[in-house]
């Protein structure tokens, strides 16, 4: 045994003779830190990362040289998506160890594949900034963000649960459920993933099943198992892989541990490689027909959903868009038109006023047919108070002095013997006054001496009823009763 | 009843690949070999202190 604290070869002493340290103890301590690693490697293999993370740690806790468990705890951490804790581990553990170590192979395979690591670098600035975007609130973008980072590193535990939790957030829970039952084949046991399954449980009432899915790891994924694999096709060779097997070592005070190694890989004849190869590319086909081409036909048919559901987005929109102008043009349309009607109110009453003013010239000028011929094209409905007053004088005073002529025309052709002409002027004064007995008397008479006889009647008939009981209504009744 | 805000926060930043050797020699790689010899070391100093004097 070689004395931790000094490095010197004590063989089987229980002290070292150079410092002095407790071997005994030191061993216990290997002891401790060995079974804590075959504890954590059990729990890798049966994919509780969580767990197996746990125990590396305290594994080297105890030991930080345990070359194995650093390794290990490297190749655990990459599954999960931490490629800069697994690059940790390993650099470190090649730095304790420069020889001999898997350390060193992990490294130039992830060094090697620089687009790989891009990706990689390009997943996690973009994850960070889904953090920054989700704390301030952006949920819908942090979540599209994400949903950009589990496609292309499939295996970033971290972003599926943030993604899960943003999902939860909105009760989005199928999807929650989906994207952590993602997770559940490269980490199984994780206590922040079960918790979000519970809390999706318990809110849809449907207990998630995580058993019958098989290991699936992205081509986009940092699955150790997909980057080493793209050297089996150089070797042409079996699958490379990394396989955990058991190395005991016997021996007094030594250690029984287990080592990661790849698996050798078998040389194939010609034949082997040539059936190997047909067989590959029916299957390669297959995989084109049933799983590329329906994805991208998937795609394509999203794509268009999408495209269509902006369109008619869109056409939505613009709809609105011209009912709410088409309402506009109406409410500007009726503005016009009360506006139009007011003009229109306006102009008839400058026009009524100009006539009433113009009446007024030319009744103060003693012209009152011209004056009463405007008056009577204006509607006193429209003037003012004081302008009414105006209007009825005005009027009263013209349709006397047109009455007063008119029956005096009709009384002079009565007495003249041109009874036509005396009934045609005196129903013009009888327009004016229809209860003037004057006017009513001559154009009776005027009917009686005409031989209109029936006419003559009603008007003395209407002498009878508008003056009752008087000397006019006697008179009437006299000529009335002399008519055949 | 999941509380959103204390899960969020519980979500820390991923470190960059970039970061890779602030990571390395920010860690205490202290392990328990490590206190057993500067126990060691200790006890020997108060031992030789003693057959000194």
């Amino acid at each position: 045994m070689i004395c931790a604290s000094c490095g010197n070869p004590s063989a089987d002493l229980s002290f070292c003779p150079v410092c002095g340290s407790d071997l005994a103890l030191q061993a216990k301590v290997f002891h401790i830190s060995d079974d804590l690693y075959n504890k954590g490697l059990d729990k890798a293999r049966v994919r509780d990362m969580s767990g197996a993370i746990d125990l590396l740690e305290r594994s080297l806790k105890y030991n930080k040289r345990n070359i194995q468990a650093r390794n290990l705890l490297g190749l655990v951490y990459f599954e999960v998506g931490e490629v800069v804790s697994a690059l940790s581990e390993w650099i470190i553990s090649r730095s304790m160890k420069p020889e001999n170590n898997l350390a060193s192979e992990y490294i130039d395979k992830v060094q090697v594949n620089e687009a790989w690591l891009s990706t990689i670098q390009e997943t996690i600035k973009r994850y960070n900034r889904a953090l920054d975007v989700a704390i301030s609130g952006d949920d819908d973008m942090a979540i599209m963000m994400l949903k950009k980072v589990v496609s292309a590193n499939a295996n970033f535990i971290k972003a599926h649960r943030l993604l899960a939790l943003l999902y939860i957030k909105h009760g989005q829970y199928e999807r929650a459920r989906k994207v952590l039952k993602h997770t559940i084949p490269i980490d199984k046991t994780n206590a922040t993933t079960l918790r979000f399954l519970k809390e999706i449980d318990e809110q849809t009432g449907i207990t998630t099943s995580l058993e019958g899915r098989s290991r699936r790891v992205s081509s986009g994924g940092n699955s150790f198992f997909g980057l080493f694999g793209k050297k089996k096709k150089k070797s042409a060779g079996k699958k490379e892989n990394i396989v955990f097997t058991d190395e005991e070592w016997d021996g007094e005070g030594e250690r029984r541990s287990r080592v990661i190694q790849p698996a050798a890989y078998r040389r194939l004849n010609s034949l082997q490689a040539f059936l190997n190869l047909a067989i590959g590319i029916v299957i390669g086909a297959l995989v084109i027909g049933f799983v590329v081409v329906p994805s991208v036909s998937q795609d394509a048919n999203r794509e268009a959903e999408e495209r269509i559901a902006d369109y008619a987005s869109d056409v939505v929109s613009r709809d609105m868009s011209i009912a709410s102008l088409t309402e506009q043009i109406e409410a500007s349309q009726d503005t016009v038109s009360s506006a139009n009607a007011q003009i229109d109110e306006a102009v008839r009453k400058s026009e009524t006023y100009e006539k009433l003013f113009t009446a007024l010239n030319y009744y103060n000028s003693g012209d009152g047919d011209t004056a009463a011929g405007l008056l009577s094209d204006i509607d006193p409905t429209i003037l003012s108070i004081d302008a009414t007053v105006i209007f009825n004088n005005i009027s009263s005073d013209i349709n006397d002095t047109r009455f007063t002529g008119i029956l005096n025309s009709g009384i002079a052709a009565f007495e003249a013997g041109d009874y036509e002409l005396a009934i045609e002027t005196l129903n013009q004064a009888r327009a004016i006054k229809p209860d003037d007995y004057n006017t009513l008397s001559y154009l009776a008479h005027s009917y009686r001496m005409s031989g209109d006889t029936a006419s003559a009647k009603d008007i003395f008939n209407k002498i009878i009823e508008l003056f009752p009981g008087t000397h006019r209504a006697e008179t009437a009744q006299v000529y009335l009763n002399q008519l055949p | 009843m999941l509380n959103y805000e204390e899960e969020l926060k519980k979500f820390k930043p991923a470190l960059a690949v970039s970061d890779v050797e602030d990571n390395i020699y920010s860690r205490d790689m202290t392990d328990v070999i490590d206190l057993l010899t500067q126990l060691q070391k200790t006890a020997n100093k108060s031992a030789n202190e003693e057959t000194d004097r």
